[in-house]
């Protein structure tokens, strides 16, 4: 947020010619009408209005009752919200990492004016822009234990078949897999464009000192790729946080188990199920806390880590 | 990247104004929709005379598929015929976003008039007097609940004895056998003296690798697992045990026999391997709509299914348990919101569904059997082969368990057993009950 | 020969091994860059393959064996599975509702970043930082809230006289603008010199005129990206169209495909053929403008 306020500043000393700050003000106000109004009554003030719902046993059909902290402390002593938040982690921690290598390694192979490459970039982008249903369709094909492709394919080599939805050690690698295979465009689309700002002149200089391949890779463009990355993990990062439609398609038929439930899954099912929308909406609140001091954290880092050009 | 941040919609403004708008949006709080209130506002009803009140609209959902849509829509034709003056739109969403559009639409004011009830979650509803007492509208039609299957009345009655919604159809689990199969093999068919062991010796004898390749080519049974209602409630009774008490006070499952019927099932997957791994069709549905296996434990609404899949089969009465027979009866009923503004155009639906003209119909279209006694003890029983036996399987089905709080007993109670019984070779029924019986009597506890 | 001339040759032998080098690790390259794509579309081909079998041919052959023949009746089936309205219902109110929010993410956005990167205001940080912790919002958080400001908003054209059971929650809100949008278009007008809004500025410019004359014809591309994900965001939205659309006749195609896997369950064929089909207009859309896609977040620079 540093370059923000350098601007801010900048600005601000520069000689003005477009009348006091007031008015200056008063067109932002204008410019702003839309996302404010958008912001009280779309996002920031229903998630004020979740916090008071989760202080009260609604159940969305009856008037609520004041409760408290007891839907918290619920939450503390509930399994399947344990199993969720564990699942939520894992699913995190498995798929953020691997997902925003993967991505990388693809940006790095994609990045060159070969002929054809649109075509070739295409190939790879197509599932990100495919919805969840139609994936998930494909997917459970994919893991059908009988006749699915990947048990299939795996017999070729003489492994024998895994049930990969319903054995609960795959059932979540299962899931993070397709969200990889899915969201892979999404990094590498940003990488890319971290990898083509980064100036040719860079290069061309360290080649004449006699750098290498490796040695490029590890002082140029890794250190100038380092936005991309912070931009990359944070969207990661929140989106992974947020997984639902997967699991609910994947399971079906049937519901989560406690190997496959996550958080978002949880406060679906006592919301919208349980009668319990009071316990969801603690359950979201729990989940917003997460990943705002996640991402608190993650901001906090990126002086160490992030280089800005 | 998946966040749906350019397509949400606006909301609302601050917390206690949204508080106050629920509380407001909910019935309870509209005296509008007071069942006293609402028929003497439109002059004498006699019984039988129809309905003489101002021209209505009446919204009325339904879950299910195309196909659904179409039969309910053609059933209540004859309604419109009847009632000139009543409107009827029908409108449909599959199981999942039937409820939740019903939850979000009850809590936000905005519900349909008549919805259709699953039974065992009607309870839920009633508990949070969200649906109409149709108490007093039956007495003073002068309407004979007798005409209905008492099963399914009770269902839709409450412990101190109000209807809060009439049963529409019913759904009974039989024994469906692939004849092609049986023939092929030299078996005689399934009937009313089979019990679990034969069950599993025939199965053995129908469970083929035709090939020789080692897998298996014709499967001996299929059920599903995911809900006990296809099979698993069914296997309990017979062994003796139960799902809840009498009173829906605790779970029966920590019964020897309970586990025991649960176990059936297991055994039937792992032990006898006379079925699949749920696994392997839990992606490409039915294996006995496929041809794959040769009998399949399933609910009365398949047939039509399996017929337009071109099987030649017949329905047998489930196998004899260690007491006897059992099998389950579930029934979908038609309920009418407390906030509609029409609530005896709204009646006078959800009485026409229930009468024998609906249920003829519902009847011809052979996906479930029909609530109405008149129509079953005369022309059902013939109206396509195995009919019979879903109509005898009546008097010794058990009610499928309805109880405030079903959602998240049977959610928890289903995930353990999918996780640890059903899916797990190495586990035992007697286990996961244990270990998950604690934590269903509190949801019961909570919900008394 | 010389030895000149030897040395000659062998220099050129080098040169055209170098050159052959080249050419071997450039093919070698597309080789696996070809192969890699293959595999990531395999879910796709299964797709096509499916949808053009018979359902025998489903169960009875291997997922990618080649169909018998060119079965298109499962298309028609799926198109024609209901009877009053067709999958190509779905697909215009897919494509109205997608274009509209579109539009509106577009205007209400890029105002939005305009102020944050433009204008100096007392509150800006707060602001900003309240706009980008809405990111973090599960969207069911918000699901009831929303109903109920929806049902209690006069519509002079439906039948319930709210907005339910019209398609207007599915893109109302996207006028009033969304933090990705806000925040792409901010960072991308952060690279726009100052200099040339302060010329603008000496010739009497107003902040509008800037916006109008200076910024947005410069915003090509980031304008694009934003339509590109606002468009894809709202076609494969499946929760919303379900929760508010109450007749067949309003359906998008996802909520259409969720509704046919009750009808279809176990028929891939017709499945397959009604995934396929919805997918293609992103497809194409895609094809077209995938230059933006990396060109609109160049430029953007992605700076904190």
């Amino acid at each position: 947020m540093t370059l923000l306020a350098q601007r801010i500043l900048g600005r601000r000393d520069a000689p003005r010619r477009g009348g006091p700050l007031a008015s200056e003000s008063r067109w932002a106000w204008a410019f702003l009408a839309p996302t404010i109004v958008g912001l009280v009554i779309l996002s920031a003030g229903p998630i004020g209005a979740t916090f008071a719902i989760s202080l009260t046993n609604w159940d969305l059909l009856r008037p609520p009752q004041f409760v408290g902290l007891d839907n918290y402390l619920h939450l503390l002593e509930d399994a399947r919200f344990q199993a969720a938040l564990r699942n939520t982690v894992f699913y995190t921690v498995v798929s953020v990492p691997l997902g925003m290598l993967l991505s990388l390694g693809l940006a790095l192979a994609l990045n060159r004016s070969i002929r054809g490459i649109a075509w070739i970039r295409t190939m790879y982008f197509l599932p990100l822009v495919s919805s969840a249903i139609a994936v998930s369709l494909v997917w459970s094909w994919i893991y059908s234990p009988s006749d699915g492709l990947l048990n299939q394919t795996l017999a070729v080599f003489g492994v024998p078949a895994q049930r990969w939805i319903s054995d609960p050690f795959w059932a979540m690698l299962a899931i993070v897999v397709m969200s990889v295979w899915q969201g892979l465009a999404a990094s590498t689309i940003v990488f890319l464009a971290g990898l083509q700002a980064i100036p040719q002149s860079l290069y061309e200089a360290a080649a004449v000192d006699g750098a290498g391949r490796w040695a490029l890779f590890r002082r140029i463009t890794l250190p100038l790729l380092t936005p991309s990355i912070f931009f990359t993990g944070i969207l990661s990062l929140i989106g992974s946080f947020q997984i639902f439609d997967q699991v609910f398609v994947l399971s079906n038929p049937g519901k989560p188990t406690g190997a496959t439930i996550t958080l978002v899954y949880y406060m679906y099912e006592n919301g919208f199920r349980f009668f319990k929308m009071g316990l969801a909406t603690a359950g979201s609140w729990v989940l917003f806390m997460i990943v705002a001091a996640l991402t608190w954290i993650y901001f906090r880092s990126q002086r160490r880590w992030v280089y800005y050009q | 990247m998946r966040a749906r941040i350019g397509a949400r919609p606006v909301a609302v403004l601050a917390t206690l104004v949204l508080v106050v708008a629920a509380c407001g949006g909910t019935p309870s709080a509209s005296p509008a929709g007071s069942p006293t209130a609402a028929p003497s506002g439109s002059g004498p009803a006699s019984p039988d005379t129809g309905y003489t009140g101002p021209p209505a609209t009446i919204e009325y959902s339904i879950w299910g598929d195309p196909a659904e849509l179409q039969s309910q829509a053609a059933i209540v034709d004859d309604f419109r015929a009847a009632n000139p003056t009543i409107t009827v739109n029908v409108t449909v969403a599959d199981w999942d976003a039937y409820w939740e559009k019903l939850l979000t639409g009850i809590s936000g004011g905005a519900a349909p008039d008549v919805f259709a009830m699953d039974g065992p979650i009607g309870p839920d509803y009633q508990l949070r007097d969200v649906l109409l007492d149709l108490t007093p509208l039956i007495a003073e039609d002068g309407f004979d609940l007798g005409q209905l299957d008492a099963n399914a009345v009770k269902q839709f009655t409450t412990r101190d004895g109000k209807t809060f919604g009439l049963p529409r159809d019913l759904n009974v689990v039989a024994l469906y056998y692939n004849k092609t199969m049986f023939d092929a093999a030299g078996i005689a068919y399934p009937d009313d003296t089979w019990d679990w062991d034969k069950l599993v010796e025939v199965g053995k004898q129908l469970t083929l690798d035709t090939d020789a390749d080692g897998t298996v080519d014709q499967w001996g049974l299929y059920t599903e697992t995911t809900d006990m209602e296809n099979a698993w409630s069914s296997f309990v009774w017979q062994a003796g045990g139960d799902i809840i008490n009498a009173d829906s006070t605790a779970t029966a499952l920590d019964q020897p026999e309970s586990a025991a019927g649960i176990q059936f099932l297991q055994d039937l997957i792992w032990k006898h391997k006379i079925m699949a791994d749920p696994a392997v069709f839990a992606e490409t549905g039915d294996a006995f709509e496929q041809g794959l296996a040769a009998m399949e434990i399933n609910g009365s609404w398949l047939v039509p299914t399996h017929e337009a899949a071109g099987l030649t089969f017949g329905i047998a009465p489930l196998p004899r348990g260690a007491a006897g027979q059992a099998s389950s009866v579930n029934a979908t009923g038609a309920v009418v919101y407390k906030g509609t503004k029409s609530p005896e155009a709204a009646w006078e639906l959800v009485k026409y569904l229930a009468g024998p003209v609906a249920q003829a119909k519902i009847m011809a279209l052979k996906a479930s059997v029909p609530a109405n006694e008149e129509i079953l003890a005369t022309t059902y029983p013939t109206s396509f082969e195995g009919a019979q036996v879903f109509a005898d399987t009546l008097a010794y089905a058990h009610l499928k368990p309805s109880f405030p709080g079903y959602e998240e007993f049977v959610t928890i109670l289903q995930a353990e057993l999918d996780e640890n019984v059903y899916n797990a070779p190495n586990k035992t029924a007697a286990d996961a009950i244990a270990s998950v019986n604690e934590q269903l009597n509190s949801i019961l506890q909570a919900n008394q | 020969m010389s030895s000149d001339a030897v040395a000659l040759s062998a220099e050129g032998s080098r040169a055209r091994s170098r050159v052959l080098l080249a050419t071997l690790r450039r093919a070698g390259l597309y080789v696996v860059l070809i192969v890699g794509g293959l595999a990531m579309m395999i879910p796709f081909f299964w797709m096509l393959l499916t949808s053009l079998k018979t359902r025998a041919e489903v169960f009875g052959s291997p997922p990618l064996s080649l169909p018998s023949g060119a079965h298109f009746d499962n298309y028609s089936r799926m198109w024609n599975a209901l009877p009053d309205v067709t999958f190509g219902d779905f697909f215009l109110n897919s494509l109205k509702i997608a274009s509209l929010s579109t539009i509106g993410q577009l205007i209400a956005c890029s105002l939005g970043a305009f102020a944050f990167s433009f204008l100096a205001f007392r509150g800006r940080g707060v602001l900003f930082g309240t706009l980008l912790a809405t990111l973090i919002i599960p969207y069911q958080v918000v699901i009831v809230p929303n109903f109920i400001l929806y049902r209690n908003l006069p519509h002079p054209a439906s039948e319930s006289g709210n907005w339910i059971g019209t398609q207007e929650p599915l893109w109302v809100g996207a006028f009033l603008g969304g933090a990705f949008g806000v925040f792409l278009i901010r960072q991308f007008f952060l690279t726009i010199p100052a200099e040339l809004a302060d010329a603008a500025r000496v010739d009497g410019a107003n902040p509008w005129q800037i916006f109008r004359f200076v910024y947005l014809p410069l915003s090509g591309p980031v304008l694009a990206t934003v339509a590109i994900f606002t468009f894809m965001w709202s076609w494969n939205d499946l929760l919303t169209p379900l929760i508010y659309l109450r007749d067949l006749e309003q359906y998008t195609t996802t909520a259409g495909l969720a509704f046919f896997q009750g009808q279809f369950v176990g028929k891939w064929p017709e499945m397959m053929a009604g995934a396929l089909v919805s997918l293609l207009p992103m497809i194409a859309l895609f094809v077209i403008a995938q230059k933006y896609f990396v060109r609109g977040i160049t430029l953007s620079g992605l700076k904190g």
